[in-house]
């Protein structure tokens, strides 16, 4: 009721203000009628009008603000209420009320009729939400101002304080922040960002309450009433929200309920995998895990532009963007997986577009290709070793065909440059096209474990890997599902049948070998070649993105006698490079290594090739 | 002093602005329908003391209770019983007196509406003439019908009468003194006016450095002080057992002011030739001016 009171009273101090809203409601009208485009009124009507209702909402907010307690603080004149039975909540409910009903009452009184005599395209101008934020911000304003106005007028050293807790927490909110916008995880930080803010909007409109009730008629002692009750509970806030996004992004391989995307390095030693884990929102957990001890290091996002192996297995490489936008330069970071203590390491080196890039064997060297350039870094020096122009394809693939040349093999899909297989020797600098087939060439180039051999789709032939010139054509007529090239130049094709999908067998030549029927699934792909020319392959379902094992079925095929070895339901393999290395070139799995899988229920597992027995990862 | 519960209670209260000590351990006590006066010159710490009494500012260490209640947790529950004057006048400029009178009414359960209105016609101030027009006189008039508008049971006056000519402090104080026949509210003026509250306190208290360093009946206190001249030096007053302060050469004599009087240790001197009664205003120069270089 005093609260009633105070309000009435403040806003009848105010009336003069509300008189000057109803003039300023005049000039829209008066702005159409003056002006050339009369055709064009009710246009004139809602831009003027709303602007000046915006205008005088956010300046009435901002003085209101930092003088509704403010100027009777600064001027003394506050103990008139505390001389009164009028408690410090009333007082600031009256004052800050009767400020809301000021700034809203003079957009309201300065828009409605813009509103109503532009009825027509109003909403178009200020569409429904963009008000109702705009409102929102003004009260922010209001209260801010007060906070701003609060510490100012005290004029005292505190103000250096608060300058720097504003500066720490404002650091600690964009440190948490930050790892999620960086993994694209939208959703989770602006959930974060939006809780921060309602939880601000609180602790500033009821810290003033203790502020009045604590530092009542003295400015200086408003001012550290207001800071104990601001600062504390803001800490509390943006560290609580800090703790919960540091829990969002520190998932670790127990956590994952589904893995859509799964990868491991050449030596099979570690396992790279992107899901999902609960609690966590859009945030995609994305771990690189040795599978031998457990142990795992986390990528900041997912490798959304492929991902990079040194064919030793000790270093791996990835892009993703150099800030929180998903727009920014992609940066290319490097782990290297042998150290244990080490973490991803930003190379400085950036590029725009989707690039595609390889390790040289060692680790020591990277090759990018963009549209425009070929350019190889020394990343133990942290210099441009070259840099020369290529011509765009549709897809490229590259690899380093010895420690001083990188082979690139260009793919214009669907046009007419067919392939293209250039070198760039780093002795002299030179671009060289090596060969090419001006033939329609398919995306999805596989390479034998040399690069001595290509295998290209559609239709299906086999190429030198330097000359492109055809080394074999299969003609394979079936439909074929899958198609891989192993490390020695043969290669294995899938083909479908109603039931029971087919694995058949060629020689680098081209010369079919043995056939092996797949029993109970449709389609399967190549998950890993293994010593001694057996192959793991992983059963699929057309147009279903599966990100668990369940309906998954798991093939280990002995290739030499075209049998199966084992058979293990409910286990997903990861297919291929699942993120899109743009190393064609095919790898054995070391003997004794298990391959990194996923389980009905979405959770990591190891699976033993020799034996097809399964177990938990990190065990 | 009455043994019922004072209306005012202050214990060891202490308070500091950074490292300056305003007020230092302060003991006080009002009883129930006395008027008290605070007497002290600027800087004694007579403001800061008020706003602490009125639980506007919290002292640093000891309790000061209204009607036996913490001041600082209760101020607005106790301020329904406490009318103010404040020393700086404090009311919103802009708004009429008429609204201030509206305006109070709606906050005080036993507001009277007549009276205000009575006052502010006899003080002969224009109803719907804003507070910010007003003189100075006529804003502590305005002041003075508010706070007693509000049926208090006490009334605390800080420095009321400061910046007014003869004619405006004696209205007000009439004004006071005729509240206090019809009500019998307790008073608390903090003030430099001795002349006008010799006449109405019955109790008053000096604050020198932010210390109470005299806290008595005014009866008493006028008893016991007497500014004496005797033909005897200085040190003669002391054989005689009298406490005295802004001692100083008179002809061959001394004068002095003492402040334990009384008949028969003047008798121990014999060279007495005046013995001269003091008003408040003589015997709070005495104390809160010349003391600091006087004896005891």
């Amino acid at each position: 009721m005093t609260a009633v009171v105070i309000a009435a009273r403040e806003l009848r101090a105010r009336t003069r203000f509300f008189l000057l809203c109803s003039a300023f409601a005049v000039l829209p009208f008066l702005a159409a009628l003056l002006s050339a485009a009369r055709g064009d009124a009710s246009t004139v009507i809602a831009m003027i009008g709303g602007s000046l209702a915006l205008v005088m909402a956010f300046g009435s907010a901002v003085t209101l603000g930092a003088n509704a307690v403010g100027h009777e603080l600064g001027e003394r004149r506050l103990s008139f209420y505390f001389a009164r039975p009028i408690s410090p909540a009333a007082l600031w409910a009256g004052k800050a009320c009767a400020s809301a009903a000021v700034f809203l009452g003079a957009f309201a009184i300065i828009a409605v009729p813009a509103m109503l005599g532009a009825w027509d395209v109003w909403f178009n101008v200020w569409p429904v939400p963009f008000l109702v934020k705009a409102c929102a911000i003004v009260i922010v304003t209001f209260l801010l101002a007060h906070a701003l106005g609060t510490m100012i007028r005290s004029r005292s050293a505190l103000i250096a304080l608060d300058f720097l807790l504003a500066v720490v927490v404002l650091g600690i909110g964009a440190a948490a922040l930050y790892p999620l916008l960086v993994a694209h995880a939208v959703q989770d930080a602006g959930a974060i960002a939006v809780a921060c803010a309602i939880g601000i909007i609180v602790i500033l409109a009821v810290a003033p309450v203790w502020q009045l009730a604590n530092g009542r008629t003295d400015a200086r002692r408003n001012h550290v009433a207001f800071a104990r009750a601001f600062w504390p509970p803001l800490f509390v806030l943006v560290l609580a929200a800090a703790a919960y996004a540091w829990w969002i992004v520190s998932a670790s391989p127990l956590d994952f309920t589904r893995v859509a995307l799964l990868d491991m390095s050449p030596t099979g030693e570690w396992m790279l995998a992107t899901g999902v884990a609960p609690g966590r929102g859009d945030y995609q957990p994305t771990l690189i895990a040795n599978v031998r001890d457990g142990r795992f290091r986390r990528l900041a996002a997912p490798p959304y532009y492929g991902i990079a192996y040194a064919r030793d297995g000790q270093t791996m490489a990835w892009m993703q963007p150099s800030g929180p936008s998903f727009d920014a330069p992609r940066e290319l970071f490097v782990l290297h997986l042998a150290d244990r203590r080490a973490r991803p390491l930003a190379t400085g080196i950036r590029v725009d577009g989707v690039p595609h890039f390889t390790l040289s064997d060692d680790g020591t060297r990277v090759a990018i290709a963009d549209a425009r350039t070929l350019a190889v870094h020394d990343l133990a020096a942290a210099r441009l070793v070259a840099s020369v122009p290529v011509s765009t394809f549709t897809t490229t693939s590259l690899f380093f065909a010895t420690p001083d040349v990188v082979r690139l093999v260009g793919v214009d899909v669907g046009g007419t440059a067919g392939l293209r297989v250039s070198e760039l020797d780093l002795r002299t600098r030179e671009l060289r096209t090596t060969g090419e087939l001006h033939a329609p060439v398919a995306p999805g180039i596989r390479a034998s474990s040399d690069g001595s051999r290509l295998l290209v789709n559609t239709p299906l032939r086999v190429l030198d890997g330097r000359t492109a010139a055809v080394v074999a054509d299969p003609r394979i007529t079936a439909a074929q599902y899958s198609r891989a090239m192993l490390a020695d130049g043969s290669f294995v094709v899938v083909t479908g049948a109603a039931k029971n999908a087919r694995l058949s067998t060629f020689d680098a030549n081209g010369a079919p070998g043995v056939e092996v029927v797949l029993p109970g699934v449709v389609r399967a792909g190549v998950s890993a070649e293994l010593p001694a020319h057996r192959l793991v392959l992983t059963s699929y379902t057309p147009g279903q993105f599966a990100a668990t094992g369940k309906g998954t079925r798991v093939f280990v095929v002995d290739l030499q006698r075209g049998v199966i070895e084992h058979v293990i339901d409910g286990v997903r393999c990861p297919i291929g490079s699942e993120w899109n290395g743009a190393d064609p070139r095919a790898r054995i799995v070391p003997a004794g290594m298990p391959l990194p899988a996923v389980d009905e229920a979405g959770k990591l597992i190891l699976v033993d090739p020799a034996t097809g027995a399964r177990r938990a990862f990190p065990s | 002093m009455s043994d019922a519960r004072p209306d005012i209670e202050l214990s060891h209260v202490g308070i500091r602005y950074g490292r300056r000590v305003a007020v230092d351990d302060i003991n006080l006590r009002v009883a129930r329908g006395s008027v008290y006066a605070l007497l002290g010159r600027n800087g004694a710490g007579k403001s800061s003391l008020v706003r602490a009494l009125l639980g506007q500012l919290q002292p640093q260490h000891g309790s000061i209770a209204l009607f036996g209640e913490d001041v600082w947790r209760r101020r607005a529950q106790l301020m329904e019983r406490v009318g103010v004057v404040a020393e700086e006048t404090d009311a919103p400029p802009e708004m009429r007196v008429r609204d201030l009178g509206r305006f109070c009414a709606k906050l005080y359960a036993r507001w009277d509406a007549a009276a205000y209105d009575a006052r502010i016609a006899r003080f002969e101030i224009e109803p719907l003439a804003r507070y910010g027009e007003l003189s100075k006189g006529q804003r502590k008039q305005v002041s003075l019908a508010l706070a007693l508008a509000s049926s208090p049971q006490l009334l605390v006056l800080d420095d009321p009468t400061l910046g007014l000519d003869v004619v405006a402090r004696k209205a007000l104080f009439d004004e006071v003194i005729v509240d206090l026949a019809d009500r019998g509210i307790t008073v608390f003026i903090a003030t430099h006016d001795l002349a006008a509250t010799e006449s109405i306190a019955d109790r008053v208290g000096i604050l020198r450095g932010g210390r109470l360093v005299l806290d008595e009946e005014v009866e008493t206190l006028k008893a016991r002080f007497r500014r004496i001249r005797v033909a005897d030096p200085p040190a003669a007053l002391a054989h005689a057992n009298l406490r005295t302060t802004a001692v100083r050469q008179w002809g061959g004599g001394t004068e002095a002011v003492v402040s334990n009087y009384d008949d028969l240790a003047l008798a121990k001197l014999g060279n007495v030739a005046e013995a001269a009664a003091m008003s408040l205003e003589d015997i709070f120069i005495a104390v809160a001016g010349e003391a600091e270089g006087g004896q005891s």
